[in-house]
Parts: C-alpha cells; sequence; structure tokens
C-alpha cells in the first residue's frame, strides 16, 4: 500500500504488480474500510455517504414546501365563513370566530421539536406561550428567517453534498478504473483525501445549523449574493461563514477527484482501450473532470474573497456607501458587486454540466445495455457532450440579463446560450436513435434511464424560454426557473443515479436489488416528481418568485395557493415513496438474491469481466485487454446478443454458442489466449 | 370560483398575467413562438419514445437493427434544430435591443417622466424630481412604496396616441434587491454602488372611466369629477431578488393615471416639499 502512495503515477506494469502482490495479505478493517486507497472502496464511501446527505437535503426541501403552501396568517376560506353564518353566527361573534381562525399548520413533528408547541390562535391572543422547540418558538411554524436557511442549505446540500459527489465521487470512482481496465486510480492517496477532504466540508456545512442558537445557517441562497451575504449580519452569521469554508473544501475535494480522474483515464487504460473505445459513462466523467478542474478554481477564490470581506476588512464586493438599516458598513468601498456574479457564475454555470453529463454518459451505458443496441452516433455522443463542455464556459451572463449588463454582451450571452440547447438535442436524438429497432427490456436502470431521457427534454426545452432574454426577464427568479433547475437536475440527474445504482448493485455488492420494488419505485417518484415540479412552470409564467417564505399579502399570487398545496403533498408522497428505495438498497445488501454470474446483465463493458464484487487491484492477475468498443449489442455475425470488450470478435463468434460469461475463465481472457477461431 | 372573505377572486390561474407595457406583447409574442416550437418538439420526442417503447419491446422472435448511427441523420437533426435556434435568437436579439439597447433606433427617444428608486431592506424609496423635473432641488419628494406614473394612452387599434415612457434610475443602499412588475414585463436589479435604468410605458390606467371600463385617451377623466384617493386597482410590484428576512414583504403598488391626475398629484406633494424645505 505504502508503494502506491509512495510511487503515485505508476506505468501499467508497475500497478499490474501492485494488483497481483496485495491480492493476497490482509488488510485490517480501519485500512479496508475507513482510510482506504482503493477506488472502490472509496466510490461506496461516497455512494452511502450521500444516501445519507440526500435524506437531509430531501427533508430540508420539504421543509421548504410545507412553508409555501402553509405560511403562517392563513385566513379562513369563504365556505368556512359561509359556515359559521349557517351556524346563527354574526356581528362580534363572527369576527371573533375569524380573530381565532387558526390557519397555521407546522410541519408534521418536527415542527413542534424545533419551534415549538403548537397553540391554539385563541389561546394564543389569551397570551399563552408553549414549550420552546430546539430553534425556538414561533408555534411550531417557520420563521422567515429559518425559511431562507432552508432553502439556502437545500440548494447547497443537494449541489455540493449529494449530485456533486453522487456522480464524480460514487460513480466516477466505482466505474472509471473499472471500465478503462485499470488496477486502481493513478494517486490512490489523493483519491482517499479527496473523500476526506469533501466529508470535512459535509460535516462542516451540517455544523453551521447549529453554531447560532436559532439554527441559522446561511441564509443568503446558494448563490450567495454580496452584500448579503458578504456582511456579517444576524441573517448572514457564523453560518454563513461555515458555509464558505465548507464551499472551498468542497471545492478542493473536487479538484483533488478530477486531477486524480483525469491522470487515470489518460495514463492507465487497458492495452487496447484507446479514448474511443471508452465507455461512455468513462467519456463523461472524463470531460465532467476536465469542467471540474478549470471551473472550481475560480468558485474557491470567490469564496476566499467572500471570506476576506466579511472579516478581513477587504471590500471586493462592496461598493461605497453601503447602508444597513441606518448602519455604516466601515471597510464598504471600492468594491463591485456584480464582479461577484460574474465569477460566481463562470464556476456554476459548468457546474450545472458536471452535475449532468456524468449521469448522461450513464444513461447512454444502460439504454446501449437494456435495448441490446450499439449506441446511436457514439462520436456524435462524444463531440456533443465536448460541445456542452466547451460552450459552458462562455453562457454565464445569462444568468445576469436583468443585473444591468451592456444590451450587446446580452445578446452574446443570449445567442451561446440557446446553442447550448444544439448539443443537448442532439444526445436526446441519439437516444432515441439507440432505442430504435432495439429489444427493450423494462427494468429499473432502463426505466431510470428513460425517465431521465424524458424528463431530460422538458429541462432542456423550458432552458430556451429562459435562453431568450427578452422573456427571461419576466421568468428570471420566478418558480419557472425552480422549475427548470428541478427538471435538469431531479428528474434528470437523480433518475441517473438511481439507474446507475440498479444498474451496477450486483457488481458491487454481489447481490440483486428487487425487480419488483424497483420498479414500483419508479413508476411512484415518476408521478409524483411531475406532480411537484411540473406546476411550478405554471406558477412560474404567473410571475411566482422564487425564495418567497410566503405568498400572503399579494393579490397575483394568491390564486396560486392551492397549487402550492397540491405541490407539497406531491413532495411529501415523492419523499415518502423513497422508502421503497432505501428498503430495497439495504434490504438486499443482506438478504438480495446472489448473483450467479459476473456479468449478469450480459453487458460489454471491462467492468462486468471481473469477479464479483471486484477484488482488490479490481482483476485477479493482468488487466484485461480491449479488442473492440464497448457497444457491439446484436452484432449480426455473433450468435450472442453481445460481444464483451474483453474477447475478440473472432472468438465471440466461434464461442457463440457456449454463452461468454459463463466461461468460468471469462475474466482472465487475456491471460489465457482462447485457441485460434476457425473463422 | 372562489372568492376570500375580503372579496379577492383566488380562482386558479394557468397562464401569463395580462401584458400593459408597449413591449409586453412582442415579449409574449417570443413567449408563444418558443411555446409552440417547444410543444411540437415535447410531442414529437416523447411521442416517438413511447412508439419504440411499445414497438421495440424485447421480443427475441424479431431481428434486432444493428446499427451504429447514420452520418445524415446526425447532419439533419443538428443543423435544422440549429436553423430554429438561430431564427429565435435573431427574434429576441430584435426585442432586447428595443428594450435596452440604447443604440437602437426603436429604443424610446425621450423619457417624459423620470423617477428614482432607492430599494432597502425591505422597502422601494422612490423619489419624484417634482415640478421643475430635475433632481436634488427643493421640490423633489419621495415616497415608500408608491410608484405612480403617468399611463400611455392609446387608439382602439393599440396605436400610441401620447408617448409616456417612464424611466427608473435604479439603485440600493444595502443588498441587491430586483424590481419586477410583472404586467409590464419588467425586472430590473437594484445593484448598490450603481445606478441603474429601466424604462417602461403602461398602456392601461389603473382606474375606471365613467362607464366602469379602463380610461382611453378619450375618457372624459378629468370631468368625471374623480379624484386621486378614487383610485381601483394597482399593478403590484415585488422584490425578486433575495434579500433578507423580508424579502416576500417588499410590495409596491404601481398606479398608472391620465397625465392630467397625475401632474395635479406631483404638484400638490412637490409644492409641500418646496414648502417644507423652505420652512426647515
Ligand atoms: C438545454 C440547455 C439549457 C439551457 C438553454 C439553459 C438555460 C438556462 C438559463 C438561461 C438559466 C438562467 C435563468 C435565470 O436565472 O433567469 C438557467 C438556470 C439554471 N439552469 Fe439551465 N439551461 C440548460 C440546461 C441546464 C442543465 C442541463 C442544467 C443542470 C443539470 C441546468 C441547471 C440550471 C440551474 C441549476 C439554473 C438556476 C441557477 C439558479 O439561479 O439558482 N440547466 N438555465
Ligand atoms: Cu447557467
Ligand atoms: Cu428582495
Amino acid at each position: 500500500m505504502s508503494t502506491t502512495a509512495a510511487a503515485p503515477a505508476p506505468g501499467a506494469a508497475t500497478h499490474a504488480d501492485h494488483g497481483a502482490g496485495h491480492g493476497h495479505h490482509e488488510m485490517s478493517f480501519l485500512r479496508k474500510w475507513v482510510f482506504s486507497t482503493d477506488h472502490k472502496v472509496i466510490g461506496l464511501q461516497y455512494l452511502f455517504a450521500c444516501i445519507f446527505t440526500l435524506l437531509l437535503g430531501g427533508l430540508l426541501a420539504l421543509m421548504v414546501r410545507w412553508q409555501i403552501a402553509y405560511p403562517a396568517g392563513a385566513k379562513p376560506s369563504a365556505e368556512q365563513v359561509q359556515e359559521w353564518k349557517s351556524q346563527g353566527l354574526s356581528g362580534a361573534k363572527l369576527d371573533e370566530a375569524i380573530a381565532n381562525f387558526d390557519g397555521d399548520k407546522p410541519f408534521p413533528i418536527l415542527g413542534e421539536l424545533l419551534w415549538g408547541e403548537e397553540l391554539s390562535k385563541a389561546d394564543v391572543n389569551a397570551g399563552m406561550v408553549g414549550e420552546p422547540g430546539l430553534f425556538g418558538n414561533s408555534n411550531g411554524m417557520m420563521p422567515a428567517e429559518w425559511y431562507n436557511v432552508a432553502f439556502t442549505m437545500h440548494a447547497s446540500v443537494m449541489i455540493f453534498l449529494v449530485i456533486i459527489p453522487m456522480l464524480t465521487g460514487a460513480f466516477g470512482n466505482w466505474v472509471i478504473p473499472l471500465q478503462i481496465g485499470a488496477k486502481d486510480m493513478a494517486f490512490p492517496f489523493l483519491n482517499g483525501l479527496s473523500f476526506w477532504t469533501w466529508l470535512s466540508a459535509a460535516l462542516i456545512l451540517c455544523l453551521s445549523f447549529f453554531i447560532d442558537p436559532a439554527g441559522i445557517s446561511a441564509g443568503a441562497g446558494w448563490t450567495s449574493y454580496p452584500p448579503l451575504s458578504g456582511v456579517v449580519t444576524p441573517t448572514a452569521g457564523p453560518g454563513q461563514t461555515l458555509w464558505c469554508i465548507g464551499v472551498i473544501l468542497g471545492g478542493t475535494s473536487s479538484i483533488m477527484g478530477s486531477l486524480n480522474y483525469i491522470t487515470t483515464i489518460v495514463n492507465l487504460r487497458a492495452p487496447g482501450m484507446s479514448l474511443f473505445r471508452m465507455p461512455l459513462t468513462t467519456w463523461s466523467a472524463f470531460i465532467t473532470s476536465i469542467l471540474q478542474l478549470f471551473a472550481t478554481p475560480v468558485l474557491s477564490s470567490a469564496m476566499a474573497m467572500l471570506l476576506f470581506d466579511r472579516h478581513m476588512g477587504t471590500s471586493f464586493f462592496l461598493p461605497e456607501g453601503l447602508n444597513f438599516s441606518g448602519v455604516d458598513i466601515p471597510n464598504a468601498g471600492g468594491g463591485q458587486v456584480i464582479l461577484w456574479q460574474h465569477i460566481f457564475w463562470f464556476y456554476s454555470h459548468p457546474a450545472v454540466y458536471i452535475m449532468i453529463l456524468p449521469a448522461m454518459g450513464i444513461v447512454s451505458d444502460i439504454i446501449a445495455v437494456w435495448s441490446r443496441k450499439p449506441i446511436f452516433g457514439y462520436r456524435p455522443m462524444v463531440y456533443s457532450m465536448s460541445a456542452i463542455a466547451g460552450l459552458g464556459f462562455v453562457v454565464w451572463g445569462h444568468h445576469m440579463f436583468q443585473a444591468g449588463m451592456n444590451p450587446v454582451l446580452g445578446t452574446t450571452f443570449m445567442i451561446s446560450t440557446i446553442m447550448i440547447a444544439l448539443p443537448s438535442a442532439v444526445k436526446v436524438f441519439n437516444w432515441l436513435g439507440t432505442l430504435w429497432g432495439g429489444q427493450i427490456t423494462f427494468s429499473p436502470p432502463l426505466l431510470f434511464a428513460l425517465g431521465f431521457v424524458s424528463m431530460f427534454v422538458i429541462g432542456g426545452l423550458s432552458g430556451i424560454y429562459m435562453a431568450n432574454a427578452p422573456f427571461d426577464i419576466f421568468i428570471h427568479d420566478t418558480y419557472f426557473i425552480v422549475a427548470h433547475i428541478h427538471y435538469v437536475l431531479f428528474t434528470g440527474s437523480v433518475m441517473g443515479i438511481f439507474a446507475g445504482i440498479y444498474h451496477w448493485y450486483p457488481k458491487m455488492f454481489g447481490r440483486h436489488m428487487s425487480d419488483g420494488l424497483g420498479k414500483l419505485h419508479f413508476w411512484l417518484t415518476f408521478v409524483f416528481m411531475n406532480g411537484v415540479f411540473f406546476p411550478m412552470h405554471i406558477i412560474g409564467l404567473g410571475g411566482y418568485p422564487r425564495r418567497y417564505a410566503s405568498f400572503r399579502g399579494y393579490d397575483f399570487l394568491a390564486p396560486y395557493e392551492g397549487m402550492n398545496v397540491f405541490m407539497t403533498i406531491c413532495a411529501m408522497a415523492l419523499g415518502l415513496c423513497q422508502i421503497v428505495f432505501l428498503f430495497n438498497f439495504f434490504w438486499s445488501l443482506l438478504a438480495g438474491k446472489k448473483v450467479t454470474s459476473d456479468n449478469p446483465w450480459h453487458a460489454n463493458s471491462l467492468e462486468w469481466s471481473t469477479t464479483t464484487p471486484p477484488p482488490h487491484g479490481n482483476w485477479i492477475g493482468p488487466v484485461p485487454t480491449a479488442y473492440h468498443g464497448p457497444y457491439e449489442y446484436s452484432h449480426p455475425n455473433c450468435k450472442e446478443d453481445y460481444a464483451p470488450q474483453w474477447m475478440p470478435m473472432q472468438r465471440v463468434y466461434a464461442d457463440a454458442a457456449a454463452p461468454a460469461t459463463a466461461a468460468p475463465g471469462a475474466s482472465g481472457a487475456v491471460g489465457a489466449p482462447p485457441p485460434a477461431p476457425a473463422h | 370560483m372562489q372568492v376570500r372573505p375580503d372579496g379577492f377572486d383566488v380562482t386558479w390561474k394557468w397562464w401569463l398575467p395580462p401584458a400593459h407595457s408597449s413591449f409586453g406583447d412582442d415579449v409574449d409574442l417570443l413567449f408563444y413562438w418558443i411555446f409552440w416550437i417547444t410543444m411540437l418538439t415535447f410531442v414529437g420526442v416523447e411521442g416517438l419514445m413511447l412508439y419504440f417503447c411499445f414497438k421495440y419491446r424485447r421480443n427475441p422472435a424479431r431481428k434486432t437493427i444493428y446499427t451504429k448511427g447514420s452520418h445524415s441523420l446526425e447532419v439533419a437533426w443538428t443543423v435544422i434544430p440549429a436553423v430554429i435556434l438561430v431564427a429565435l435568437g435573431v427574434a429576441s436579439a430584435k426585442t432586447w435591443a428595443t428594450t435596452k439597447d440604447p443604440a437602437n433606433p426603436s429604443f424610446p427617444q425621450e423619457f417624459q417622466t423620470t423617477v428614482k428608486i432607492i430599494a432597502e431592506q425591505f422597502a422601494w424609496k422612490v423619489t419624484y424630481p417634482g415640478n421643475d423635473k430635475e433632481f436634488g432641488t427643493d421640490d423633489d419628494f419621495t415616497e415608500t412604496n408608491i410608484l405612480n406614473v403617468p399611463f400611455e394612452p392609446t387608439n382602439a387599434d393599440g396605436e400610441v396616441i401620447t408617448e409616456e415612457n417612464v424611466r427608473v434610475l435604479l439603485s440600493s443602499k444595502d443588498v441587491i434587491h430586483s424590481l419586477f412588475i410583472p404586467v409590464l414585463r419588467v425586472k430590473q436589479d437594484a445593484v448598490p454602488g450603481f445606478l441603474g435604468n429601466v424604462w417602461f410605458d403602461c398602456q392601461r390606467a389603473t382606474y375606471a372611466g365613467p362607464d366602469g371600463k379602463h380610461l382611453t385617451a378619450d375618457s372624459k377623466y378629468s370631468e368625471d369629477g374623480r379624484t386621486l384617493v378614487d383610485w381601483e386597482e394597482s399593478y403590484e410590484i415585488a422584490c425578486a431578488e433575495l434579500c433578507g428576512l423580508g424579502h416576500s414583504q417588499m410590495r409596491m403598488q404601481l398606479k398608472a393615471v391620465p397625465r392630467a391626475d397625475w401632474e395635479a398629484w406631483v404638484k400638490v406633494k412637490s409644492d409641500a416639499a418646496k414648502a417644507r424645505a423652505a420652512g426647515g
């Protein structure tokens, strides 16, 4: 192990030795499962940690939704008043009934735990005070400042602690070396360090809830625009500082990870594994890593500047004359508020692609396997991902159309943004092309992959509305944007993550998840997620602003109360039906059907060539050779409908009668070349 | 139909709010183009996907089509969307220039009214230049959360009779806020340290004429004996950029009134401001 850490970039040969040498000796539990440098273990560490953070982020989302649907101060409905009247109430009696009407609905269970006992309005009017909760006492209702915390931390957790680490940390780690035929990452120690750095980022972000007695963590939105975030105030107190530190650490982890993935993919590919024989999951991880490597340092520097502004008297983002409610900000002067937005979006627009490209790769592989077809337009798929990545660096201004930029610049950003929809469209058409004429099996991985494609279409199309600057002016910062985000990130990326979990689970753990539960999970999720997110387009068109703790007081928002309640009910149901997934995932670890083949899906890429679960060093013996591309499904000259990458095509023809994977030597195909086929 | 006790109709709404600015219809037209293009694409793509899922579901008796792609298809489905997207871009660029680019001929040549809004946590301070139409003089006056402007009368065909372009100079004294006027399709950030500006015209007055309909240029509003307190409705302005605790409470009212009424109101306020300045 120490050799690996000390000699970080071993060539293929040393690497093979390393693997061979480590098949035998026993490692302590701590070394093997906790401070591991094995990419698979690190991948699983990310996976398990992210399932936990997903629950946290989801809970915060439900609290956000609850607040929007049931903010404090509800008035009795017309029907209710009518009913009181028909009961004979009138005059002062009726007024009293209206005054005592208690329309407040605290979040189930948690509401009272966090914000105190719920008292009836009559008791409150009579001056009673209930038991306080963990974060104070507001009659069980979420206070407005905590609402800001809830949506800020929901987004931050989902982005920095769920989607990015899940896609790049868990899948990137676990899949890349196995798919390219490497024994491990190029820098195994750095890989472990990256995980622990990320975990400390996660802990710091979680800690930020408990540093203030009222639970005020960061509350300036995940975009944290200064001056709101740049000046220490009760709403942007120590929690905001911890948030900045957490994001810097998360970014550092990303930088380490991406360096590692790029080096690994460039240097450690198995014999025969040319770049254009790599499966698209690996391609997407490669392109994503390049994006991450270039974009993340920019975010970290922005965060550092923000920290300096907050605590060290600089004023990168604070212009002269700032005055918060009568208090002058002493260090303000000379700074540019808009500078932050440029720097932030220069990272964060590429970041949204960091959050979807890996899912696109995963989905591509899954569609090929489960429809038994070569990827339609493999190279166009690679080129379109590259185009998305490249264009992704020149569109950031579309988040700032309303900020007051030079109109010519606005036009430029509008055109580049409109054009970025093009490679996305090309990808969708190629997925359709892959399905065309295939043999489609509706397994849970495929269902989720199709869910991804069909929902990504909605997210991509809604992007076009927003790319058109004059119309974006109207929908910017309304729920239309929230709908867009969630169609690409929840119904997109998260579907991709689920697809990947169902697909690789047997290889990861040597057991199968339940198919039936997987399908149930898909259909429940599919229905409820649309119930939550689709109506957001509609209320967004009505101009409903995002990040509003309450719609009360606005005539133009009142009509959306019913829809908000509907979305919240769907969100609660969406949250609940994830229990099906959790049960399936954890129960199958212990009691799932044991896999009987190393390649249960008859897939082609190298991760299916090794034993299950793959050993330390990935292959017992030398790494396999890639003889051809990863998508040779249903080749007309093969009897079998797949031709694994690790076997020469000729051999596949000859062995057609006997399924290739059933042969125990399949994983060692390279080490023991088969007799020359007669073909 | 659902009506709140205070008389407000809270029937569910499904669509854009009405547009009352001269460029509002252009913006909405863009929306309709995008709407139909994306709807067709949506139905086409999802339909095809469902059809493939049905037609190509697993069936060992059917021969699988082995193909790795098609050059001509790739070209087709790159070029056709590209053309559509570029066309959309060109159409958008035109509207964008009208609303944002002073160098563009259709950008207003003249602003009949200018007001200055300095946003703060959590209110809009609207300064009017007063009778002399100049900022920084004694007769300026400042209102909180009240934006009154002259409305722009149009004839039955929607043509402008008298231009009434309003320019808002916009800044903030603390954090970023954003002036959002849904019915005018206007949104502009109020950025501290930077005096931004945005313009609009409001083609629909906020109170009814003698026949209960909204005022037009022909309405005989001044003989009607209406006083300015008789305003019947206002357009809502919201803050669209997270600005802290009271973000959702930064509500302002926009009232668009006939110029004569507006000038009368300005005169009263401006004279009072001047008197105050002279007295103090
Ligand atoms: C089809 C191509 C896409 C286009 C044309 C597009 C366009 C846009 C535009 C113009 C905005 C800014 C809207 C505004 O704030 O006014 C935006 C916001 C956003 N987009 Fe996209 N988008 C596309 C795809 C994606 C994808 C694939 C993702 C993520 C996986 C994504 C994630 C986001 C997020 C998270 C925001 C909101 C950021 C925030 O304000 O909090 N978009 N998109
Ligand atoms: Cu963007
Ligand atoms: Cu605000």
